[in-house]
């Protein structure tokens, strides 16, 4: 008999094996996210919105409801479709091009409106998509299909961190959190109180998760979470950023 | 004398970058997207190795805003994108327009809308090329259908934005774009490069926006003393705003569009194949005139007198060349990857002679056998 995978509730289970390449981490953040709606037990709520970049192919993942926009726009059509109807929950999910390039004003927007959304965005240094150009988390020095010296911290700038950055705009009942796919238990935790925080109408939520690309960081599977773990989260420091004060304690 | 040396083997992309750089363009700012993104990527590499500057900006509008940025301050500018982005070039392509800045854009157009099919050919943005930004702007645009004619007429395109201080389109598409193919590389000093008109009046006595006999004022880059002003609200001569002066306004917007026509003859360019006799016209452009040669060839050799226009400038349309080469000839067939775009300008300009569209939207090419079907069964 056929083993069947343990997999969660909200997802498609006959759109498995995903459509991700062989070792992308995308397929884990959304193992986090779709225990997470198990356990929340919201699926027949979501609104599952994902941007132009390898997150649309997450297309057919979930058994929920699901938008794909342009590219860097995820954020503000699900708030669009928050606004409309609150009871929804709604989720943006894009890649770090989506949300910290072309999509950083509305980030930064719905953070300081305080959109009850949940964002969640997959860094994985480079547009996947499209190729491994550099993207607004490329690691300094670290050369892409734009950057192909390296890239010049002097001429492009440092990561973007995103997390912080929101933190830093969002309003009080905001929650922002990086987890990584090298812990996908602390993700799936992060992505719930993210959701809870959505649930209960306190304000923006906000998660990045770390991820590899191994097609285009050319890695191999331990070359890949070498990177993960040493090179990326030397930079960008995972754990939650701000959370909500609690009401009573 | 052409040497070995200079026949290359490359991709329509790949010429693209390669021209840029020999005709002068030293600052490129882009977003990547398929089927345009190796522009950027060759630029990467190569700006650096000539001092120009390669900037990967946060999105198209940024990309568009920072080329007019360079090319204010003197400097040949450009940025390549593809449909999504196109229309986000939509906004500073207007404000180029109106301050006269130089630039180029080159859309290698995918299928759409949106973000439609995004790694297949389309040439579904001819209008979007004359019409994308609001307004009664003037506008360029130059398709090429060989790689061979990528490298010439980027290096056209960037003269002519020079020429005429306005910006200009490169109206590429995903086969010119990515098929390789052998292209001769003239060398730089044989290239007639064409910069724009600099100013010798003092900061004292210029004034920015008076113009010539052609309608193109001389410039003054920003940064070395001229202290004008450029807006992108109606101005006068001085470059002040002059939004409630409707005479300003409506000659403003007349010479915009009467340096264009001033140089229609140098900015017209098309190709023809066996028109002489020719009774029945194929009117086609970009990766679509590939497929309209071939069908004429096929057409002639069994009796049937058909010709090819190929169309390189497309906007400001050429009028005259059309309604000339429809003159003496039974029907007009216009193949186009789109649902009919370029087809109602030709129908305006062929003597009220029968035109006739091929159409495809799904992703492939036209070919000769479907113009050629076409061409008999109009017959
Ligand atoms: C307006 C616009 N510009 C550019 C593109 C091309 N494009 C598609 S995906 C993408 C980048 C995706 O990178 P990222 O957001 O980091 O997601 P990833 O693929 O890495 O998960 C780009 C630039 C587009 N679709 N639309
Ligand atoms: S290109 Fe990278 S991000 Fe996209 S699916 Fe492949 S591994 Fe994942
Ligand atoms: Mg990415």
């Amino acid at each position: 008999m056929a083993i069947v995978p343990n997999m969660p509730r909200s997802w498609r289970v006959e759109t498995k094996p995903h459509k991700f390449c062989p070792g992308c981490g995308h397929g884990l953040v959304l193992k986090a996210l779709g225990e997470a709606i198990d356990e929340l037990d919201i699926q027949d709520r979501v609104v599952f919105g994902c941007d132009i970049g390898c997150s649309l192919l997450a297309w057919d993942f979930f058994n929920v409801d699901i938008v794909q926009t342009h590219h860097g726009r995820t954020t503000p059509v699900m708030t669009g479709i928050k606004r409309a109807r609150p009871d929804r929950i709604c989720i943006a999910y894009m890649g770090d091009g989506g949300g910290y390039a072309i999509g950083s004003q509305h980030l930064v927007n719905a953070a300081t409106r305080n959109e009850k959304i949940t964002a969640i965005l997959v860094n994985n240094c480079n547009y996947g998509m499209t190729g491994g150009q550099m993207a607004p988390t490329t690691l300094p020095e670290m050369k892409t299909e734009t950057t192909p010296y390296g890239r010049d911290v002097e001429e492009t700038g440092y990561p973007t961190q995103g997390p912080e950055m929101v933190a830093a705009i969002a309003r009080e009942g905001a929650y922002t959190a990086r987890g990584t796919v090298a812990n996908v238990r602390q993700l799936k935790n992060y992505l719930k109180k993210a959701l809870q925080n959505q649930l209960e109408e306190k304000g923006f939520s906000f998660v990045e998760a770390l991820s590899g690309c191994p097609t285009n960081w050319s890695t191999n599977a331990k070359a890949t979470w070498a990177f993960l773990e040493e090179n990326m989260t030397k930079y960008f420091k995972v754990g939650e950023v701000k959370v909500p004060v609690k009401e009573e304690e | 004398m052409t040497c070995q040396n200079n026949i290359k083997f490359m991709q329509g992309n790949e010429a693209v970058a390669e021209a840029a750089i020999l005709a002068g363009v030293r600052f490129f700012a882009g977003y990547p997207i398929t089927p345009a993104t190796e522009i950027a990527e060759i630029l990467a590499r190569k700006m650096p190795l000539v001092d120009g500057v390669f900037l990967q900006m946060e999105d198209e509008i940024a990309s568009m805003a920072a080329v007019i940025g360079a090319s204010m301050a003197g400097v040949k500018a450009m940025t390549s994108t593809s449909g999504p982005g196109f229309t986000l070039k939509q906004e500073n392509l207007g404000y180029a327009a109106i301050v006269e800045i130089p630039c180029v854009v080159v859309d290698v157009q995918r299928g759409g809308p949106s973000t439609g099919l995004p790694t297949l050919p389309a040439q579904g943005d001819v209008m979007q090329a004359r019409w994308g930004t609001h307004g009664d702007h003037p506008i360029v645009v130059l398709s090429p259908a060989t790689v061979a004619e990528a490298f010439d007429l980027t290096v056209q395109a960037i003269n002519l934005s020079e020429l005429l201080r306005t910006p200009v389109i490169l109206l590429s598409d995903a086969v010119v774009g990515h098929i390789r193919e052998k292209v001769e590389i003239p060398s730089a000093d044989s290239l007639k490069l064409i910069e724009r008109k600099i100013t010798n009046k003092s900061p004292e006595q210029y004034q920015p926006y008076v113009a010539g006999e052609d309608g193109v004022p001389e410039f003054a880059y920003r940064g070395k003393g001229y202290r004008y002003h450029i807006t992108s609200n109606i101005h006068d001569e001085a470059g002040f705003p002059a939004t409630n002066n409707h005479e300003v306004a409506d000659s403003l917007l007349r010479r915009l569009h009467a340096k264009i026509d001033y140089y229609k003859d140098e900015l017209t360019f098309y190709k023809e194949e066996q028109c002489a006799d020719a009774e029945f016209l194929i009117i086609a452009y970009g990766c679509v005139a590939r497929s309209a040669k071939e069908a004429v060839h096929d057409l002639r050799k069994e009796g049937i007198k058909a010709g090819l226009l190929q169309l390189q400038t497309l906007w400001p349309f050429p009028a005259e060349i059309v309604q000339k080469y429809c003159a003496g000839v039974k029907k007009v067939i216009v193949p186009e990857m789109n649902l009919g775009q370029l087809i109602n300008e030709v129908k305006l300009n062929a003597l009220n002679k029968d035109v006739i569209g091929v159409n495809r939207v799904d992703g492939r090419m036209i070919t000769p056998q479907e113009i050629a079907e076409k061409v008999k069964e109009v017959k």
